[in-house]
């Protein structure tokens, strides 16, 4: 008998498996959001070396430090709510007061004060699909499908009646 | 014209975290002017359960350069001006 329990809890305690996994998850969305001022990029601030690198004048992209390159993001001027979605440029130097250094499209683009480039940079979800939001059916609504009475189905020949009507007014 | 005359006004704030607790946001201010030598830091509570600490506000570009810059020591993690 004692034999039997030992057995039994020897099988019990090594049949045991203890789980440690790990939950990984796939997404590698990176949610950034910042306010602040951005700088306007001009040739002379490459030349005075305040910028280290360049930016087309047509281009629509931005440089900003936190981020990586080539990220999906959206710039929208907190004075007129206006926003489009530009890319993160190469990593360059910038004084550390400014979140973003700008081109000049933007500028014009969004109307951006140069007096005051108040800015919002925050990243986007580029991947194909999301759930916006999720919609919840109440019970009241359940509850309508199963217990609206329906007698019976005729269908109606709506045309017949027209052409009917038009001969009797003829 | 009234709406885009405040939004040219320049008033800004450098807020350095929103947080849950009042005594979360005390205990921030009291470490930024004890480590950092940081003036006139301010609490506001913006909800039952948010409270901003910030500095400010300024008015104009210069004076919030200047502080801005003193203040990257801090190394927080995402300090934001905010338009007041």
């Amino acid at each position: 008998m004692r034999l039997n329990i030992i057995i039994f809890l020897t099988l019990l305690l090594t049949s045991c498996e203890t789980t440690n996994k790990k939950i990984v998850s796939k997404n590698n969305f990176n949610s950034y959001s910042n306010n602040g001022f951005a700088l306007i990029y001009n040739d002379d601030l490459y030349k005075k070396k305040i910028v280290s690198k360049k930016i087309e004048q047509r281009s629509l992209i931005v440089f900003n430090n936190k981020l990586k390159k080539d990220t999906d993001i959206k710039i929208t001027n907190l004075l007129n709510d206006k926003y489009l979605i530009a890319k993160i440029g190469k990593h360059s130097k910038y004084p550390i007061f400014y979140n973003s250094v700008i081109s000049d499209r933007i500028v014009t683009e969004l109307e951006i004060d140069p007096n005051q480039p108040y800015v919002r940079i925050e990243t986007i979800n580029s991947s194909d699909t999301f759930i916006a939001n999720k919609a919840k059916t109440f019970d009241e609504e359940k509850k309508v499908a199963n217990k609206a009475p329906v007698d019976s189905i005729s269908i109606q020949n709506i045309s017949l009646d027209n052409k009917n009507n038009k001969n009797d007014k003829k | 014209m009234i709406k885009n005359e405040n939004n040219m006004k320049f008033e800004y704030i450098i807020k350095f975290a929103d947080l849950f607790f009042e005594e979360s946001a005390i205990m921030l201010k009291k470490r930024l002017e004890n480590e950092f030598n940081l003036r006139d830091i301010n609490i506001t509570k913006l909800s039952k359960n948010l409270y901003r600490v910030y500095k400010g506000p300024f008015y104009n570009l210069g004076s919030i350069r200047n502080v801005y810059n003193e203040i990257t020591n801090v190394n927080f993690e995402n300090i934001e001006l905010i338009k007041l």
